[in-house]
């Protein structure tokens, strides 16, 4: 079992400076590829905090974060530059660039790993481009493809999002809200591109979401945090009507 | 009584003798006025405007322009990067920030003429001191109001491209840049309008262009030119306000 594991959390801890509480206490987990991870909580549980603990845009203050069997805690900016480009990861308010087109925002995924010159003057290989335009008929946005994003709905920048995240052709695809800015129908397909995605890509999938249908629905296992202690750890069928409410109360 | 509290009363009583005082130490009297008829006489010796020199104060006005376009221009493109490092979430240290801060505030607090005249003396007369003049005041003046822009944006983006590996300088640059663009580019049109106005002020100081001819004109009591001079000032003025926003609006 060890050996599945891509992503090991031992015993980590965050404290914000200026708080006088932890917003993760003592979180042990490990996760394997193949996972789709739903994480319940209510705003401020420590959910936003934990998810980005995975790709070190958070360093926990305590504690240690495994990526394959490598602590990244205690890596320097580069090193972590490179563990991000294996983690696609999606936002609550989409967080694309504005002013640029579909096909520019999704090409931006591919920064991680080419060379920053090459990458300013805006130069993308035909094979770059090719997989763009893969990602893009992927989330099913082709005839939108050069346009600006400001005049896409919600639903389509989150996909923009989505393909940005497929360029890096990630092994961890981690999500950060990215329906709660979204009306049911819209989340709901968007959940069914994420499932289609982590089924055809193999991937580990950890989605912070705040409706508990949807992680019922998609989730092959459910975290749940309150007050940055994972209170509940199991699949999604074992979530009682007792469990929702101390998660939410 | 609704809105008021006893302290607005007490801002109002305050701001009052303020400007009671500024205007006693400025002979402020509006009673002056009584010889407003001096004015129209002096004014109605501006007309009628002097047509022969308009070719060549229209050249002239191109220097003026030529100048305040330059001395903006290079201003914007030095400051710009500068104000990553004088921008509290992009500069790399606290340390770096401080005195990038520092400077910029020290290269707005010197007035262009103050510059002018400090370059006069290695640079001797002409164009070139004013035009340093300009970029240096614009450099402080524009690295201030990017830097501004900058700790502004929007942090999302800038997550956003943190998180799929971007250097940082790539990420920042991409992240903000489109976010700030259109307000960079409305303080840049102003600047440049205000450059304008600086480079006529440099003219007296032996900065050539309109600003200079304007001076002379003056000086040697030829109203008919200096109507010509005015005239052509308040057309460049308006040319770079329509100018910068035409251009505003097709950015946006």
């Amino acid at each position: 079992m060890e050996n599945n594991a891509i992503i090991e959390l031992q015993n980590i801890s965050v404290e914000y400076p200026g708080s006088d509480h932890f917003a993760i206490e003592d979180l042990s987990l490990t996760m394997e590829t193949g996972e789709f991870i739903c994480v319940l909580g209510k705003s401020g549980a420590g959910k936003s905090t934990m998810i980005r603990c995975l790709n070190g845009l958070q360093i926990p203050t305590e504690g240690h974060v495994l990526f394959e069997g490598n602590d990244i805690t205690a890596y320097k900016e580069n090193k972590l530059r490179e563990v991000r480009t294996n983690m696609g990861m999606i936002f609550q308010h989409f967080n694309l660039i504005p002013r640029l087109s579909v096909m520019q925002n999704v090409l931006t995924g591919t920064f991680g790993k080419r060379n920053d010159v090459l990458s300013l003057i805006g130069y993308f290989d035909q094979k770059e481009r090719e997989q763009a335009r893969k990602a893009i008929d992927a989330v099913e946005l082709s005839p939108h493809t050069n346009k600006r994003v400001e005049h896409l709905s919600g639903g389509q920048k989150q996909r923009v999002a989505i393909a940005r995240a497929l360029l890096q052709r990630p092994k961890v695809f981690l999500g950060d809200e990215p329906v709660a800015s979204l009306d049911p129908g819209t989340a709901n397909r968007i959940f069914q591109l994420l499932k289609r995605i982590h089924e055809k890509h193999q991937l580990l999938t950890l989605i912070n979401v705040h409706d508990v249908n949807l992680a019922k629905k998609y989730a092959t296992r459910v975290l749940a945090l309150k007050d940055g202690k994972l209170i509940f750890d199991g699949k999604p069928e074992r979530l009682t009507e007792e469990l929702l409410e101390t998660i939410y109360e | 009584m609704a809105w008021f509290k006893r302290r607005h009363i007490i801002t109002t009583l305050l701001l009052t003798i303020i400007v009671l005082i500024s205007m006693r130490a400025m002979e402020f009297d509006l009673t002056k006025f009584r010889d407003f008829r001096n004015m129209i006489e002096f004014l109605s010796g501006w007309y009628p405007i002097d047509t022969e020199i308009i070719p060549r104060m229209i050249m002239e006005s191109l220097d003026t322009m030529a100048m305040a376009f330059l001395g903006s221009f290079l201003g914007l493109v030095v400051a710009l990067p500068l104000a990553f490092v004088a921008a509290r979430n992009t500069s790399r240290s606290p340390f770096l920030y401080g005195t990038f801060r520092i400077g910029l505030s020290f290269l707005r607090s010197v007035p262009e003429i103050v510059f002018g005249l400090i370059l006069l003396t290695a640079l001797g007369l002409g164009p070139f001191p004013a035009v340093i003049a300009i970029i240096l005041h614009n450099i402080g003046v524009l690295g201030k109001l990017i830097s501004e822009l900058i700790e502004a944006a929007d942090i999302g983006p800038q997550e956003a491209m943190k998180s799929v590996g971007a250097s940082r300088w790539i990420a920042n640059l991409f992240a903000i840049i489109p976010q700030i663009w259109p307000n960079v580019l409305s303080h840049y049109f102003y600047r440049f309008e205000v450059a304008i106005r600086t480079s006529l002020i440099l003219g007296f100081i032996g900065g050539g262009g309109i600003g200079q001819q304007l001076f002379n004109h003056f000086k040697t009591f030829q109203y008919q030119a200096v109507a010509v001079d005015v005239l052509l000032i308040m057309i460049m003025v308006i040319l770079v306000d329509f100018a910068g926003s035409k251009i505003r609006e097709t950015v946006i």
